[in-house]
């Protein structure tokens, strides 16, 4: 047997164990909490695969259609940079703070900051993609 | 991989689509490539791997007993949790672009009839489902915990806890079943170029492509980008010099006397007036002694620079006033080396009593803290005293002491 062989299966075993170690914690739970967690962990699987990602796939294919070349590139790089503030900022931009006394916690203008962010980032996709479209006028000529 | 011949050595195995979906080839972006996948897939597993150390940590280190030895260094809950956080968060564009760049092979083909192929499939196929379903739980409920919404009905620590385990060793699986794809997919450099449409294309949808916005080598420069700016973007709860850029951390780090709160005295059950008449009471087997705060401050007070740091990430570092707890140990005969059940006035929430271990028990920097950066303690701070132990989880720097008993 080669060594990558074993390799693979020592890894194999072991992430089975680890994956049974947790597996044995969950079904220790009450009824209640295990509808809970397979809501969550279904709830995630359905919203990337059958929401954010056709979005996404849709999105791109919608933006080739009525965007100039020139934009595509300025607008793949603000849709991963902002979508991933967006995604990882979800819970301060829309969720529900549960200790609303506590004022040191969620202190900051979250829905301003990403308003702008998100102002700033279409301006600079536009300007960006103007420059280019303009750059690639000019070679052609 | 087998392939079912007739007679006359042709594939009659009928692979078949899944209804209603797209198929595989139907996504033609050229920016899905094994190098693309190979690379974000390994730093991916590097952020959940350095998670699940220190989640582990963390677990352990806030129940009553560790099977690894717990730690005195100051800042090495500071340094895990926020380490903890800050790898999370990494993860979400990982994730994010690790799953779009193998998304078409959710619609791969399912081989038919049912044979050996079959059942390898679907095995695969189940160690991804519970790879991605449990990677996605684990970022959600994290980060939807370090801003205190709890919109599920389980017990966070323990779920996030064994939820974790499923998603590493998903992760620990896959990586043993790709592994002649991930070694692949490196031993390739990312190109540079951005692929063009074929000069002479055909009919399916590949040959049809269109230009790509960007190269593969900027796309995985563009998930890098993304990666740093989630992290820039909120690791200012625990890294004091990115406060200001950190707009959209849980925490601005700011509070009162400097420091933030975890949980305020209303939300623990602790009244307002519990300062008056108040007094903390010593057992050591069968002696006991009451010590008023005036009692206290009468006694040789010690000052120590410590950080107090949360499970959920964020930290700050102090200036503590106060009696060392070996010293009020000593006033009942009790040896330093005890270990201790603390309590608190409060009266609502999992820590009202708490375990210290003889370790954090005898070490001169904990103390039965009175003042913070040179202030009396706030209510919201534990006012009339409170724990602080070096390196100790958030959860177990109890506040509003009203006993400290040493366990048999």
């Amino acid at each position: 047997m080669s060594s990558v062989r074993a390799l693979r299966l020592l890894l194999a075993a072991g992430g089975l164990v680890v994956i049974g170690a947790g597996a044995s914690v969950l079904v220790g739970k009450p009824l209640p909490s295990l509808v809970s967690i397979a809501i969550f962990l279904a709830g995630g699987v359905i919203a990337h695969d059958a929401l954010i990602a056709p979005v996404t796939v849709a999105g791109g294919a919608a933006a080739r259609r009525l965007l100039p070349p020139a934009y595509l590139a300025p607008l793949v790089v603000a849709v991963v940079l902002v979508g991933t503030l967006t995604v990882a900022s979800i819970p301060v931009l829309f969720g529900v703070n549960e200790s609303p006394t506590n004022q040191t916690l969620l202190d900051r203008p979250y829905l301003l900051s990403w308003l702008v962010v998100l102002a700033v980032t279409a301006v600079a996709v536009v300007v960006v993609g103007r420059l280019r479209s303009r750059r690639a006028a000019a070679s052609h000529r | 991989m087998s392939v079912i011949e007739n007679g006359r050595g042709e594939d009659t195995s009928r692979d078949v689509a899944i209804p209603l979906a797209p198929r595989e080839e139907s996504f033609t972006s050229r920016l899905r490539h094994l190098t693309v996948t190979a690379r974000v897939g390994t730093w991916l597993g590097v952020a959940f791997s350095v998670a699940l150390l220190t989640g582990v940590y963390s677990h352990y280190g806030q129940s009553f007993t560790a099977w690894f030895p717990l730690l005195t260094t100051a800042w090495i809950y500071r340094f895990t949790q926020g380490l903890h956080v800050i790898a999370g968060t990494a993860a979400v564009p990982l994730l994010l672009v690790k799953l779009w760049s193998v998304y078409p092979k959710l619609f791969s083909r399912i081989p038919w009839p049912p044979s050996r192929r079959l059942v390898l499939d679907v095995a695969e196929k189940a160690s991804i489902l519970v790879l991605v379903a449990s990677a996605v739980f684990e970022l959600v409920t994290g980060l939807a915990n370090i801003a205190h919404w709890y919109p599920w009905s389980f017990s966070f620590r323990s779920t996030h806890y064994a939820v974790g385990l499923l998603a590493f060793g998903s992760i620990v699986l896959h990586v043993a079943i790709k592994m002649p794809f991930i070694r692949e997919g490196w031993a390739q450099k990312p190109s540079r170029k951005i692929a063009t449409p074929l000069r002479r294309a055909g009919d399916s949808p590949a040959e049809r492509a269109p230009a790509e916005p960007l190269s593969r080598r900027s796309l995985l420069n563009l998930t890098w980008g993304a990666t740093g700016l989630a992290v820039l973007a909120t690791a200012g709860s625990t890294v004091p010099f990115l406060r200001d850029v950190s707009l959209f951390a849980v925490r601005s780090g700011d509070g009162p006397l400097g420091v933030p709160i975890n949980r305020t005295a209303e939300a623990a059950g602790v009244s307002e007036d519990v300062g008056d008449g108040w007094s903390v009471t010593v057992r050591h087997m069968g002696q006991e002694k009451t010590f008023t705060r005036a009692d206290l401050e009468a006694m040789e007070q010690s000052t120590h620079d410590l950080p107090i740091a949360c499970v959920e990430g964020w930290s700050a570092s102090a200036t503590w006033t106060g009696v060392p707890v070996r010293d009020l140990l000593a006033a009942v005969g009790a040896p330093a080396e005890s270990d201790l059940t603390v309590a608190s006035a409060q009266t609502r929430g999992a820590f009202g009593r708490t375990f210290m271990p003889a370790l954090f028990a005898s070490d001169p920097r904990t103390l039965l803290a009175l003042r913070l950066n040179g202030e009396e303690l706030t209510l919201d701070h534990g006012f009339p005293a409170r724990v602080i132990a070096p390196g100790r989880p958030g959860v177990l720097q109890t506040k509003w002491i009203t006993s400290l008993e040493t366990t048999a």
